[in-house]
């Protein structure tokens, strides 16, 4: 079944347009991948996949839903999470106050009410629960912390527990590893591993799309990969196949060939 | 102001006994405030009592400035209408139904707030709020300097205190004593509502959205709308703060709309403390103080008030409240590692 699908995407920033016609079709259950060089339009994709901007043209469906000019947070609400290439957290709150957040939201949203109106403090439900999500992303000993204390790579981890506080059904990752050490990324690969077979609740598959630099995590983790170049989809297709797709090898040709190669 | 879980997780004994340090302050300044009729003559009374008001006003400023960041420039106007419907209400004889009279200012500072808001946070740049709000507040002092039936630029004078009239009871708050302790409780109420919108699930969303509007609506914040009910909810605080006002001062002016009340939260904040709850109230009794004290030195006053200003911002980024909690916080500190030596000497 298709979750997401991708018809026609163009997209301009002033005179210079950055995506030219992009077709995809993301099935549930799927990692799926987006690979291209720097500037390929990577970013410029999720963001009119998200809603953070809108597509010129082109249509997104998301759930049987033409969601191609609804706002983030309508996205957010029906099963879309995501997570930014540099990680944004909320800062200067706590850090299981930064899940507490995103919990309450999605509460709210659902017009689940656990505690009486007049509560200030979040109730004993929802405290239980971000502590589940910071454990499951190996944070629980730093909930105490203030967000802006945390490392890079654990604001990127909070991040993650942030938004599978909303949970979703497809979760949209920008760059998870960007600027991680190896080891952290093995961690990262081994999170995502783990939500995916957790899955989306109510029995149904959870779905990821990923961009990525490091062809060594893509390569051990999605089921399908679109390789993108100057905006332009050049390829799309499953692992094997895109590792011996002439024109992918050409893109990443000289400097980047090597990254095609599967990890030692 | 927003780590409460984390400060419960840690239970750092110096963070806990701070709060409680200020918790009792507060105490002791309320009731120093409730005690003030018996205290001090009616001048002063006066000063504090409208000082009282300007703290909740400026409060419910902070609340759309520290927690949503939306900077107002015009909440001045909203406190204006606030005063203005109180006088003309008690001038039409509707005094005995003060409370509803309060009820319908408040509705109308939120009101216009909601106007206002629909059309300045559709664009997301801080400046064009700051101007747009700036210049209708601008607006509307000149309207009302020019509207005959609201006595244009002498404003409404005379205005009579209340008696409540409850249908078996009166309350009698033609006094000033009276009238001084329904502006401390009016303004407990006040404060505590905003305290609970401030530190519950709304003040959680508000300051998501202040730190990171983007990721805010990526975890499924409607950041326009509370962005929205944020500003209506200071819009009602300023008008209720001006109807409790007008019969206090007992008399309203275009004035009220004027920069000078705009622009008070702002300096309270400043001096009191950016961020913080209790910033305003602290930034508005410093600035009684600093009044009081200068008002004989005619010229040079303002000058004083600014370079305390000044000096106050720039030795603590955190005003008052913040410089404050750094000290305790540093005392405290210095505290428990004493105890921690004296702990490691006696084994
Ligand atoms: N807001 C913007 N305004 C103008 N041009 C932009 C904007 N955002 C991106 N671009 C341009 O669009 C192109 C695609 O950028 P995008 O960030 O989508 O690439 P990317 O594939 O994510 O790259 P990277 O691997 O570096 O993250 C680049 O040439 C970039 O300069
Ligand atoms: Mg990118």
């Amino acid at each position: 079944m298709t979750i997401l699908s991708l018809r026609g995407i163009e997209k301009s920033y002033g005179p210079i347009q950055v995506l030219h016609g992009i077709e995809a079709d993301v099935e549930e259950g799927e990692i799926f991948a987006i690979i291209g060089p720097n500037g390929a339009g990577k970013t410029t994709l999720f963001k009119v996949m998200t809603g953070e901007s809108y597509a010129n043209a082109g249509t997104v469906t998301f759930d049987g839903r033409d969601v191609t000019n609804e706002p983030p947070h309508l996205r957010t609400r029906a099963g879309m999470g995501r997570t930014f290439q540099v990680a944004r957290v909320f800062n200067p709150i706590g850090t299981a106050d930064n899940v507490i957040t995103a919990i309450e939201s999605r509460k709210r949203a659902q017009g689940v009410r656990d505690a009486p109106w007049w509560a200030i403090r979040p109730s004993v439900t929802t405290s239980e629960e971000a502590m589940q999500l910071l454990d499951g992303v190996g944070l629980a000993d730093k909930a105490a912390m203030v967000a802006s204390e945390l490392s890079h790579g654990d604001r990127k981890r909070l991040e993650i527990a942030m938004t599978l506080a909303g949970r979703p059904r497809i979760l949209m990752m920008d760059e998870p590893t960007a600027g991680m050490s190896s080891a952290d990324r093995e961690q990262i690969g081994a999170l995502i591993r783990r939500v995916m077979a957790a899955g989306a609740g109510d029995g149904r598959r959870m779905t990821v799309v990923m961009t990525e630099h490091d062809m060594s995590v893509i390569f051990g983790l999605a089921s399908r990969i679109l390789v993108m170049n100057q905006g332009r989809r050049i390829a799309l297709g499953a692992v094997e196949e895109i590792r011996n797709d002439p024109q992918v090898r050409d893109v990443y040709l000289g400097k980047e060939d090597q990254r095609l190669e599967e990890p030692a | 102001m927003s780590t409460a879980l984390a400060e419960r997780h840690t239970g750092r004994e110096q963070a806990l006994s701070r709060v409680q340090i200020n918790r009792a302050l507060i105490a002791l300044a309320a009731l120093i405030v409730l005690l003030m009729p018996f205290l001090v003559n009616s001048g002063l009374l006066y000063l504090v009592g409208v000082t009282l008001v300007l703290a909740v006003y400026s409060v419910g400023w902070n609340v759309l400035f520290s927690w949503a960041g939306l900077a107002s420039f015009g909440s001045g106007g909203l406190f204006c209408i606030g005063a203005y419907v109180a006088a003309l209400a008690i001038r039409a004889g509707w005094g005995e139904h003060f409370l509803p009279v309060i009820a319908l200012a408040t509705l109308a500072g939120a009101l216009v707030a909601l106007l206002v808001g629909l059309v300045a946070l559709r664009r997301m740049s801080g400046i064009f709020l700051a101007i747009l709000t700036l210049s209708l507040a601008e607006l509307l002092r000149h309207v009302l300097m020019r509207v005959r039936w609201l006595g244009s630029e002498d404003g409404i004078p005379n205005i009579t205190r209340p008696v409540l009239s409850f249908g078996f009871f009166d309350i009698d708050l033609s006094s000033g004593s009276a009238y001084y302790w329904f502006l401390c409780v009016a303004s407990a109420i006040l404060l505590g509502i905003c305290w609970w919108l401030a530190h519950g699930p709304f003040g959680r969303r508000l300051l998501a959205v202040r730190h990171d509007i983007e990721r805010a609506s990526f975890i499924g914040i409607d950041v326009h709308r509370s962005r929205l009910v944020a500003f209506v909810v200071s819009g009602a605080i300023a008008g209720c703060a001006g109807a409790l006002y007008a019969p206090w001062a007992q008399i309203v002016t275009p004035d009220l709309a004027g920069m000078v009340k705009s622009t008070q939260p702002i300096l309270f904040t400043l001096l009191g403390g950016l961020h913080s709850f209790w910033g305003p109230v602290v930034g508005a009794f410093a600035f009684m103080a600093i009044d009081y004290f200068t008002r004989t030195l005619i010229g040079i006053q303002e000058v004083i008030t600014g370079g305390i200003l000044l000096v106050v911002i720039l030795v603590f980024r955190s005003g008052i409240a913040g410089g404050w909690n750094a000290l305790l916080d540093g005392a405290l500190a210095r505290r428990g590692l004493d105890r921690a030596l004296a702990r490691q000497e006696a084994r």
